[in-house]
């Protein structure tokens, strides 16, 4: 198991006028391997809980276990706890600074105590992965390059210190469809190698959480609602409420449904729903 | 986004005071910052207090807002009301050893420049609490409109001022982003000596400039786009006007002053 | 109809260094309609930006004329002219606002513009009730969600009453229910007020009840017409990198197995093709 978290709470600013509930009684597992899905309207509470996961936000109320970490220790060595937590937040590329791609790439090593050579192999490692060509990008001004190339360096300068899961906050925000189907195709390709095993992804797109997804964690209000494989979670009649939309292969379903098709299926693609529909059709005529 | 990001000093309200004229309160603060510099007696200091009970009940702000701006330069009043003790030569000594000399007149003299301290914060902390920065930079804008005739852009340091008020939460913000994204990277911003730790801000301030230069940028189109220079003869929606708020108010700060005047001539405590 | 919007030949290079990544454009010549909801597609650097910029005289072509309402944008002294006529709403919409109180902030353009200030009064009431937010106009916009902040750029911009509203990929930094917001007060502007509409973007899903849908790629326009004729040219979506959306690929992938289903382009008409196989 990666992530424990049990009873979690959190209020901004208690004891004062502005104190606000960001999150309330948390509890999920996510375990090692697994691709999890987080979601839910703006302000119901997603970011401040993977901030609890890497100590950004200390934790107030409730247990907390990232790894080997208990996050209710009095002392907690947070350099090592963030190694093990790889986090990139909305448009990561606002955070690169060095003077080249490659310095930027090793910033996190070094931080986290690797030599040298050893941070140099490993940024070298992490541009491949990526799928950028390391000998003409390391030496450029992460400032020249293209918007998906930052992003993926941006990518590559937290895979670079190996954490053992990844967090990703909206990672194909503000990118064209194919800057997004690139992102995604990465993060697919990260997950099947060796490079992480687990995987956290905050998005307010369900067409890319589905297709992705193992399992699907929604936040409403501060409160976790519902923590289902994807299949199971779009059968459910109330994500609409919650400020949520539905992949348009849900919608195609239930609107088909309301005009008296109802198809025997859980598709999410839309390779699935067409085979589905086809075999509702030849069944009807045949 | 844990930190609330309070605008500026405004308390939101719609008492006499938030209703005045920006212009109207600048003037008047001059003013009672001359008037608190006449003070001399301890009863002069006390018809100070009465007055700012005065305006802080008829402003209808919380008292607490006031004390935060008061808490902001307590360290300073202390100091200050420190050196006083231990240096003032005058008056008959209470305690003295060694360079130290504590005499009675020190002790009332630091105490008289403490509140003076105090009351001129408090003073301006009201017309910050009551007054919408924008309000603030129009009423600047307007009184230093006369300098339009010695060619100085009145109107683009209002704009400037006013993008800067508007921009700063935006900033501070984004500062928080970047701490965050750059300590999830590892960063140590508290540890080393001091050149260390002045390198350790360079991750955070790159990518600050880089983002205030992108939004300076944006912005520049966006103010090109909404015809920013278009004519000479800008107008404005909301036109100050001195109305019986600003003379009531006149009328309060002078007699005001005409009484802290008075009392200098009767030197009590 | 009356042409609002006439390019003719438009080409325009970025010859400076400093802009070497972005693209210019080559060749361009569209007309725009008044009225027309117009959506003009595109993956980032395909040099529909520069498109958008040439319409408001931020750029001047090199070759060819932009002609907005009759005026040439190569006449300089009518730049404002332009400008007042074809307001721009742009990405980011926490770099559009110059004002930390929401009705200042509507006020600024016509302000600036010179307007006097019993029709500016009136302006800003009216443009705070198109866009749905005249609740916040003594607010600060700091705490309003990406939608809102973006209903209130429009309008700022509306408040300079113009004839043409482009939309610089005004939606790409939103989430799902700030982009339906900002489309449902665009689409109300052009269907209540006859607003003349331009919207860039690479959502898909936003072209499909546009009147002519444009897809640029290298600085070229290599599709138009209506959103049907555009998505039917799958070929030329795909080598403009882009996307057909769900419904429509789904409807090509039932017309490819053989059953008789027109091209559709929303999920409401897919739904109508299947229920009448």
């Amino acid at each position: 198991m990666s992530i424990v978290v049990e009873n979690l709470s959190y209020t901004y600013m208690p004891k004062t006028p502005y104190r606000t509930t960001a999150l309330k009684d948390i509890t999920f597992t996510v375990n090692e391997g697994e691709f999890v899905g987080l979601i839910g309207a703006t302000g119901s509470g997603k970011s401040t809980l993977i901030q609890h996961f890497n100590g950004l936000i200390k934790l107030a109320d409730g247990r907390l276990t990232v790894f080997d970490f208990d996050l209710s220790a009095k002392k907690i060595n947070y350099k090592a706890l963030r190694k093990g937590i790889g986090m990139l937040f909305q448009y990561p590329e606002y955070q690169l600074f060095e003077e080249t791609v490659l310095k930027d790439i090793m910033f996190g090593p070094k931080n986290f105590g690797m030599s040298k050579e050893e941070a140099y192999e490993s940024a070298k490692r992490a541009i491949e992965l990526v799928g950028l060509d390391f000998e003409e990008i390391k030496d450029r001004s992460p400032f020249e390059i293209s918007g998906g190339e930052k992003r993926r360096v941006a990518i590559a300068g937290v895979l670079a210190y190996k954490p053992k899961a990844l967090i990703l906050d909206e990672p194909t925000a503000g990118l064209d469809p194919s800057g997004k189907k690139e992102i995604l195709e990465l993060i697919t390709k990260l997950k099947k190698s060796d490079a992480v095993s687990t995987i956290i992804m905050i998005s307010h797109n369900m067409d890319e959480i589905a297709a992705y997804a193992e399992r699907i964690i929604v936040l409403n209000n501060s409160r976790l609602i519902y923590d289902l494989p994807p299949k199971e979670l779009f059968k459910k009649d109330d994500l609409q409420e919650m400020g949520l939309d539905l992949p348009i292969t849900v919608k195609i379903k239930n609107a088909l449904a309301q005009r008296g098709m109802v198809l025997d299926t859980d598709a999410l693609t839309a390779e699935e729903l067409v085979a589905a529909i086809k075999q509702k059709i030849r069944g009807n005529n045949g | 986004m844990g930190r609330d990001i309070t605008f500026g000093q405004y308390y939101p309200g719609d008492s006499f005071i938030h209703r005045m004229d920006p212009r109207a309160k600048i003037l008047l603060s001059i003013l009672y910052i001359v008037t608190v510099f006449l003070c001399v007696s301890f009863y002069s200091y006390l018809a100070v207090f009465l007055f700012l009970a005065i305006l802080i009940l008829v402003a209808r702000v919380p008292l607490r807002s006031v004390l935060k701006s008061v808490k902001a330069i307590l360290f300073l009043v202390m100091l200050t009301a420190a050196i006083n003790i231990l240096f003032y030569r005058e008056g008959s000594p209470l305690l003295q050893f060694w360079v130290i000399r504590i005499t009675d007149e020190g002790l009332i003299f630091s105490a008289k420049m403490a509140l003076r301290l105090l009351f001129l914060v408090i003073g301006t902390t009201l017309v910050t609490l009551t007054t919408t920065p924008m309000n603030l930079t129009d009423g600047m804008e307007s009184l230093m409109s006369p300098l339009k005739v010695v060619k100085f852009p009145v109107h683009d340091v209002a704009i400037i001022m006013s993008i800067a008020l508007r921009f700063i939460p935006s900033l501070m913000e984004e500062i928080d982003k970047i701490i965050m994204a750059q300590k999830a990277r590892g960063a140590a911003f508290d540890s080393g000596g001091l050149i260390a730790r002045a390198k350790a801000l360079l991750p955070i301030l790159i990518p600050l400039f880089v983002s205030a230069f992108r939004r300076a940028d944006e912005l520049a189109l966006a103010l090109d786009a909404r015809c920013y220079n278009a004519t000479p003869n800008r107008t404005k929606m909301k036109e100050l006007k001195f109305g019986y708020r600003d003379l009531v108010a006149s009328v309060a700060c002078l007699l005001f002053m005409g009484v802290i005047i008075l009392l200098r001539f009767y030197p009590g405590v | 109809m009356k042409k609002v919007i006439e390019l003719r030949n438009v080409s325009y290079d970025y010859k400076s260094s400093a802009d070497e990544r972005t693209t210019g454009v080559k060749n361009i010549s569209l007309t725009v309609n008044k009225g027309e909801f117009v959506v003009l597609l595109g993956h980032n650097g395909s040099g529909k930006s520069t498109l958008a910029k040439l319409l408001n005289a931020f750029l001047i072509p090199d070759q060819g004329d932009v002609i907005i309402n009759g005026i040439n944008t190569k006449e300089e002294k009518r730049v404002f002219e332009i400008r007042s006529k074809v307001g721009m709403v742009f990405q980011n919409p926490d770099n559009q606002m110059v004002a930390s109180i929401i009705e200042d902030d509507i006020a600024f353009g016509a302000e600036n513009l010179g307007v006097e200030r019993q029709e500016l009064i009136r302006r800003v009431d009216w443009a705070l009730q198109v866009v749905n937010m005249h609740a916040h106009k003594k607010r600060t916009p700091f705490k309003l969600s990406g939608g809102q902040k973006q209903r209130i750029a429009i309008a700022a911009i509306l408040a300079m009453l113009p004839e043409i509203l482009i939309l610089d990929e005004s939606t790409a930094m939103l989430d799902p229910k700030g982009r339906e917001e900002v489309l449902d007060v665009v689409r109300k502007l052009n269907s209540e007020q006859g607003m003349t509409v331009i919207l860039i973007t690479h959502y898909m899903e936003e072209a499909v009840d546009a009147d002519k849908v444009f897809i640029m790629n290298e600085g070229e326009i290599v599709a138009s017409g209506s959103p049907r004729e555009v998505f039917d040219n799958e070929k030329a979506v795909y080598e403009a990198k882009l996307e057909l959306p769900v419904a429509c690929k789904i409807s090509h992938m039932l017309k490819k197995d053989g059953f008789d289903i027109p091209s559709c382009l929303t999920v409401d008409e897919l739904v109508e093709g299947i229920c009448r196989l």
